[in-house]
């Protein structure tokens, strides 16, 4: 039978927050409706606070409290951290629930002198990870997992031993629904061992498959699926130069070597990326980090040069050039809807390449796109948004007659230095107190000596002001 | 220029209109309107409210009434010019609401078309629709249509303005210039956004596209009007306002005819029963006085024209007394010798004559008032009675308007102001509402809210201004009202939200403004524990029992000596912690006492710190004086310390000069002091008045304090005089037939104060033999039953959790003689798998199988179902796990919540797990004020409101219940142990009064972990 190793984080969340523990002050992470308390740290359980703990309870335990939300997303992300870096040392590694990875040991041990080496080896990475964990071995998953979870916490291979220590434990361990469990507690089964006593047969008679099915895969009888881990793909290429550049415009041709590689690299695995890296690595000084991006996802290599060369443009080097990496991490799948062979714009430019290009010309932050807000003041009656990811078309159903209001408003808003005449209005803006610019406003359509059309206004203190111009 | 105001929402547009009835009509008069419609969205339930702030502070000013409607894209105001409009209005709104579940309406084209009366005010819509509903419109109500002309001032105004008079000369219809008013003041922009977005569910900045760009829907000065409108348009709203006649007080309260036989008038027949009930009531002849009473009564209730609500009240009575209901009437009128005859109460009155001075009187100028309680498991029979005998058209319940309180205020509040909800949470759970010395705000603000931040003063200012908000309307617990013809001529009626329940637009209050009656119809628990314990001792003992013969058995010496010990758990009322300390310093030797007993554990006496002068007076330690005769004259029954609500009030008008109508006001303000804080306003003129009539400022400061704790929870004598009744023949039930009694209340549960637990420790301490759940004994009711040649109790299969009623009875009747022997026999008899594994484990199968493990690993075998082993005896492999003490008491706990077995103290105690300690039964020993140690199982914890920052626990040991009372300082520096534990020790002194002792707890220990999984539920504050 194979040997497992199970590591169970009780607190990884946790564990995330805070790095110097010296300065904690009591903190617990809450979940569920109740908000009960799920981790906690040692100040906290000083103060009192024990878990499931609603946060009621524990606020009343302890005033100066910092309570955080339990995050799924960030303990899942956490634990693929930690089997990335156990990766190293182990091959197979099970990622088990939310908080617990399966080692598989047995494979192992050739690589290793012995378990104890292994172990150490395991402990030694972990360490460095700054996580409070706890661990077991097992000759079942489950029997490793359930010893690890009870924080069994011995390097013991001993089977016999093992036994006798699963069988200790409390029914309420097994990860079973709370009517099984209960189901067995009303028959007076409160231990694994008087729950391992019982002949399946007989379990078979009184409890459903699932019972019996999970008795079999701790006593090993029966298989446990499991999936070993499977470190992401990324494309990293270096090409040091056989001579140093002081030119930019020189790198065209090494960089495009590079990006024909990742074109071929993409196009095996049917792939596209929105975003690529390089690192220019210059002469006794810092490399220089190139972040290139498009809208769309994109693997041709010519489109990616152009894209890089508009970059380079902008770009200054400070010492000469020695080598340059690229590396892309994310990549996307074609798009399906792709170029429309029949649509008017094919073969032109794609509203997205446009963008890419503005962008990679005058930087990123340099092109915005702009969205109607359902908001009564005029100034955030727009707000800015990433380029092609306004809702604009679906928000105008909302407004079922267009209002009256100049194309261009002015930046900034102007005292009213001439006389005009009112020719439509008023019409009263009172609202935004929930934000804090509150507005009381008056606003006119006012024509000015020069006939021109101007959209004006008068405050609270009828004092009048220039708000916009209509074309 | 004069103006009229036809188009003005409410707050009753629920999560609409920000401003209350109330102050639109005093802002209206404010501004110099001639008239002000309140026209809630399908709803007259606040126009109640402006009409009796009209006429209590004489505004001169027209309410009209009308209701905004929409149907599809139309909008229409209808306003009601008359009588038969309003009449039509009711009829419209109540078919609308009746389509429809709870809180929505559904508008037909007919209801519409239909109108004949009301005159309809359209709202166009601005939009090309309006060119139908404006030929629609034309051609059926032409002469009663105007076009309502609003000014928003909004970015489509002037364009709006300009499509309305296109219609106008389109369709041939009037102008008026109509406000649109949604709130009085534009101050009130704030809190119509925030309400639009609590009806959204989100927050505010998430819905801006539905916010009113501007506070235009306020109401506006004259001046304002008139430049926003045209004269004409102005002139033509004052004309329709004009010709509106309609007032509410033209609403007159027609009593359903078919209670009179046909030959006789109200009042005839009303004497006629009245003389029936003598003969009934005084079978030795009434004595002379009474005999005048009754005749003061009668003649009073013919001058006030109210033998009509006395017949409804009979017959209501006479029915549940046919059907065998017990029940109970209270309230002031409740309490009259005539009610006594025509059987509505069992009050005798030679043993309470001194109550009767308050019938229904002239000069108060109230409807009589009485409620009936019935026994509460069978009040739905008497509901279905009244729908039946009235239909449904004409009996409808009262509403009782649901208002935002400071919880709901906060979530709804902080929701819409984009607090995070686990904050709001906190808030709620943290901030006690009790403590006086700090209000909300502090208290909020010392949990963190920032004061001076924008979002926290927000959120101070809107919660504050959204308390006492309505919410929405739900049903009243049993008031109905019950006309001659159909109710919606009257009022609107309106779907509840449980299945067939129609409740009426206006809540009690309004019923009362409008002199309109109702009937209370409620239910009480210990009605039915009470006919319950009459039946078994009429099927045990053969010995007939009523309230009425209770009663005229005059007051029982060894009853009330029970009473002063406090030996008073499950008696109705007196039975609650804070009643039985009372209880042995009060010393109750008569029925009035027990009278004086039930309301003065309440708030008002509390509050007003009357409690122990009175008992100062009572124990000869005070002299009885009083300022003057007239103060003589309402407090000489309660020696000289006003007790009851009614005293109060009359104080009001003798010692501080209220008139009538004020004492009126005074006593609504006191209803709805929680919702409305309206008290304050009398505070000043009640000081005022007592100082000016020479009474002592701080007399009139305790007055005023028991007058805002009436407010808390209000307590009128002739409804403690009703309930000492109960309490006294539930008193006099517990003396002599302890077990009976006893088992009524098992049988009656949920109810009253204590749990099956409790009732079953105190009645084992009188010496009544329990009997445990027997598959082969019990039904599935508790018995009482022969043991040893006493009387005990045969708990039933109720007592288990879960139990199916239909399997208790086949249990029952499929019995075998010598009773069931295997668990396959029950099999056979059909009962299901979860019945067998519910009396397994209430441990009800030991006569054959054993214990609980082995009586369910034998239930759990599946192939005793398979049909070829059908009947088949089968081999049992032997289940070797035995459940031990502590495992048989948890399971005890968990399966009927009583165990019958050793106590968990005993059990621990003997296990040695427990450091030295006192048990209950030692404690009248130790020295008053001595130290002591005592542990319990927490079976009760109450914090009540009347003891400021006082909790009593009630520990449970194996001898008894300990009282532990708990000071706020000693809670909240032991907050641990406070709220948390099961099991507690408690250090502290014993203090004794009389037979009674309490431990005053110094310090708290939790003990709870000696429990594990010990699953004793108590019962926590309230």
């Amino acid at each position: 039978m194979a040997l497992w190793l199970y590591l169970h984080f009780p607190q990884l969340q946790l564990d995330s927050l805070y790095h110097d523990r010296s300065l904690q002050q009591p903190t617990i992470i809450v979940a569920g409706r109740g908000h009960s308390v799920v981790q906690l740290n040692f100040e906290a359980h000083q103060a009192g606070i024990r878990l499931d703990m609603g946060l009621g309870a524990a606020a009343a335990t302890c005033s100066s409290l910092c309570v955080h939300e339990y995050d799924k997303a960030q303990t899942a992300q956490r634990l693929v951290e930690l089997a990335q870096w156990l990766y190293l040392s182990t091959a197979e590694i099970h990622l088990s629930g939310a908080c617990g990875l399966l080692l598989k040991v047995s494979g192992m041990l050739t690589m290793y002198r012995d378990i104890t080496e292994y172990w150490q080896t395991i402990q030694a990475r972990l360490h460095v990870q700054n996580v409070c964990y706890h661990f077991s071995l097992g000759y079942s998953p489950l029997a490793a997992q359930l010893l690890a979870e009870a924080q069994f916490d011995m390097l013991c291979a001993d089977r016999e031993r093992l036994e006798y220590h699963l069988g200790r434990l409390p029914i309420s361990a097994l990860a079973l629904p709370n009517k099984q469990l209960q189901g067995l507690v009303r028959v007076g089964i409160k231990s694994l061992q008087a729950l391992l006593a019982i002949p399946m047969l007989e379990l078979g008679k009184r409890f459903d498959t699932e019972l019996v099915h999970y008795v079999g895969r701790l006593r090993g009888k029966l298989h446990h699926p499991v999936t070993f881990y499977q470190p992401p793909e990324v494309f990293e290429r270096q090409l040091t130069l056989l001579y140093e550049l002081e030119n930019l415009d020189w790198v065209a041709k090494p960089l495009l070597k590079l990006l024909i590689q990742l074109e071929q690299f993409l196009k095996l695995r049917n792939k596209l990326t929105k975003s690529i890296q390089f690192t220019l690595v210059q002469r006794d000084c810092e490399a220089l980090h190139l972040d290139i991006g498009s809208a769309e996802g994109e693997y041709r290599a010519d489109k990616w040069q152009g894209l890089c060369l508009l970059v380079l443009e902008r770009t200054q080097l400070a010492a000469p050039l020695q080598s340059i990496a690229l590396s892309v991490t994310e990549f996307c799948e074609p798009d399906e809807i792709g170029s429309d062979l029949f649509s008017e714009r094919c073969g032109t430019m794609t509203a997205a390449g446009l963008v890419a290009v503005l962008q990679a010309k005058l930087g990123t932050q340099a092109v915005q796109g702009i969205e109607p807000r359902p908001d009564a003041r005029p100034e955030l009656a727009t707000s800015q948004c990433p380029p092609l990811t306004s809702r604009a078309s679906s928000t105008a159903s909302l407004r079922p007659t267009p209002m009256l209001r100049p194309n261009l408003l002015l930046p900034q808003i102007l005292p009213l230095q001439q006389p005009v005449t009112l020719v439509h209005g008023p019409e009263r803006i009172c609202t935004g107190w929930w934000d804090g610019h509150e507005i009381e406003r008056d606003y006119f359509i006012a024509q000015d000596g020069s006939k021109r059309w101007l959209w004006v206004f008068r405050d609270r203190l009828q004092h009048w002001y220039l708000h916009g111009v209509f074309s | 220029m004069q103006y009229a105001e036809l188009f003005c929402q409410s707050n009753f547009s629920f999560l609409h209109g920000a401003s209350r009835p109330e102050e639109l009509v005093r802002q209206a008069h404010f501004l110099g309107y001639s008239a002000l419609a309140i026209t809630d969205e399908c709803s007259l339930a606040g126009v109640v409210r402006a009409h009796s702030l009209i006429k209590s502070e004489q505004l001169g000013i027209k309410l009209i009434i009308g209701s905004l409607l929409r149907f599809e894209d139309l909008e229409v105001v209808l306003i009601c010019p008359d009588h038969a409009a309003y009449s039509e209005l009711c009829r419209v709104i109540s078919n609308a609401r009746r389509r429809s579940s709870k809180g929505s309406y559904t508008l037909e084209k007919w209801d519409l078309m239909s109108l004949r009366h009301c005159f309809i005010i359209w709202l166009p819509a601005g939009n090309k629709i309006d060119g139908d509903w404006g030929k629609w419109l034309s051609r059926y109500h032409y002469a009663r249509t105007w076009i309502g002309i609003q000014r928003r001032l909004d970015n489509q105004d002037k364009r709006y303005v300009a499509h309305c008079e296109v219609h106008a000369k389109l369709w041939n219809l009037p102008i008026c210039a109509v406000g649109g008013v949604l709130m009085h003041s534009p101050t009130r922009l704030r809190l119509q956004h925030t309400l639009t977005a609590i009806s959204h569910n989100q927050a505010v900045d998430q819905i801006k596209s539905h916010l009113l760009a501007n506070s235009e829907r306020a109401m506006r000065p004259k001046v304002k009007l008139e430049k926003l409108f045209q004269p004409s348009w102005l002139d033509e709203s004052q004309r329709i306002a004009k010709r509106c006649a309609f007032d509410l007080d033209e609403l007159r309260y027609q009593y359903p005819s078919e209670l009179v036989p046909a030959e006789q008038t109200a009042m005839q027949y009303l004497r006629v029963l009245v003389e029936q009930g003598k003969r009934l009531r005084f079978p030795d002849g009434v004595p002379k006085e009474i005999e005048n009473t009754i005749e003061k009564e009668l003649s009073l209730i013919e001058e006030l024209d109210y033998p009509y609500f006395f017949l409804t009240i009979y017959d209501i009575v006479m029915f549940a007394k046919s059907r065998g209901i017990l029940y109970q009437g209270r309230g002031s009128a409740a309490n009259s010798v005539v009610c006594y005859c025509l059987e509505i109460t069992a009050v005798d009155p030679r043993q309470v004559a001194v109550l009767f001075e308050r019938f229904i009187s002239k000069e108060r100028n109230e409807p009589p008032d009485i409620d009936v309680d019935f026994e509460h498991q069978r009040r739905e029979e008497v509901i279905q009675y009244i729908y039946q005998k009235y239909g449904r058209k004409r009996a409808a319940l009262a509403a009782t308007v649901i208002t935002y309180r400071f919880k709901s205020a906060v979530r709804d509040i902080g929701k819409a102001l984009g607090i995070a909800q686990s904050q709001l949470e906190y808030f709620i759970k943290n901030v006690n509402r009790r403590d006086r010395s700090l209000n909300w705000q502090a208290q909020i603000v010392e949990l963190g809210l920032e004061p001076d931040s924008m979002k926290g003063q927000q959120f101070i200012e809107l919660v504050n201004e959204v308390m006492g908000f309505p919410r929405h309307l739900s049903q009243h617990v049993g008031g109905f009202v019950i006309s001659a013809g159909p109710l919606h001529d009257l009022v609107p009626v309106e779907n509840a939200a449980m299945a067939e329940r129609t409740v009426i637009q206006w809540d009690k209050d309004d019923l009362e403004s409008l002199k309109l009656l109702k009937v209370d119809v409620l239910a009480l628990g210990m009605l039915t524990a009470i006919r319950k314990a009459f039946d078994m001792v009429m099927r045990h003992t053969g010995r007939a029992l009523s309230l009425a013969d209770l009663t005229r058995m005059q007051d029982d010496p060894d009853v009330y000596r029970m009473i002063q010990k406090a030996d008073t758990v499950g008696v109705f009322q007196i039975e609650s912690r804070a009643q039985m300390s009372m209880l042995p310093r009060l010393k109750p030797a008569c029925y009035y006492d027990l009278v004086i007993q039930i309301a003065i554990v309440r708030p008002g006496p509390i509050q007003g710190d009357m409690v122990h002068p009175f008992l100062k007076r009572r124990n000869g330690e005070e002299e009885i004086a009083y300022p003057s005769d007239d103060v003589k004259a309402v407090l000489e029954r309660t020696l000289g310390v006003p007790i009851f609500q009614e005293q109060v009030i009359k104080l009001a008008m003798v010692a501080a000069g209220f008139s009538g109508g004020e004492a009126d006001q005074l006593r609504r303000a006191m209803a709805s002091w929680k919702k409305s804080g309206e008290l304050m306003q009398f505070r000043d003129k009640l000081l005022k008045g007592m100082a000016e009539r020479g009474y002592d400022s701080a007399f009139a400061k305790r007055i005023f304090e028991q007058i805002c704790g009436f407010g808390e929870y209000g307590f009128p004598e002739s409804h403690s005089a009703s309930f000492a009744v109960l309490a006294y023949a539930s008193s006099w039930l517990k003396y002599y037939y302890p077990a009976m009694f006893v088992t009524a209340l098992l049988n009656s549960l949920p109810m009253g104060f204590y749990s099956a637990s409790q009732l079953l420790q105190d009645v084992q301490q009188h010496q009544v033999m329990v009997l445990p759940v027997c598959v082969n004994h019990s039904e599935y009711d508790h018995l009482v039953c022969r043991y040893q040649n006493e009387w005990a109790i045969r708990l039933g299969f109720r007592l288990i959790k879960g139990f199916n009623q239909k399997m208790a009875a086949r249990i029952v009747s499929q019995r075998p003689e010598q009773g069931y022997q295997r668990v396959q026999c029950l099999r056979e008899a059909g009962i299901d798998k979860g019945t067998l594994e519910r009396l397994a484990s209430a441990n009800a199968l030991q006569s054959f199988s054993g214990d609980r493990y082995s009586a369910r690993w034998q239930i759990m075998n599946s192939e005793a179902n398979l049909p070829l082993f059908n009947g088949k005896q089968l081999a049992q492999v032997q289940h070797t796990q035995t459940p031990d003490v502590f495992a048989d008491l948890i399971e005890d706990y968990t399966a009927t919540g009583v165990t019958l077995k050793k106590h968990p103290i005993t059990l621990l105690d003997e296990a040695d797990l427990l450091e030295p300690f006192t048990r209950m039964n030692e404690l009248a020993g130790k020295t008053h004020k001595s130290l002591v140690t005592v542990v319990g199982v927490v079976t009760g914890r109450q914090a009540p409101g009347t003891a400021a920052g006082v909790t009593f626990f009630t520990l449970e040991d194996d001898t008894g219940n300990i009282n532990v009372v708990v000071w706020a300082g000693t809670a909240k520096a032991q907050k641990q142990a406070y709220l948390g534990a099961k099991l507690l020790r408690v250090k502290g002194i014993v203090e004794k009064e009389g037979e009674v002792i309490h431990v005053i707890a110094g310090r708290l220990i939790d003990e709870s972990a000696l429990l594990q999984g010990f699953n004793n539920k108590s019962r926590h504050f309230h």
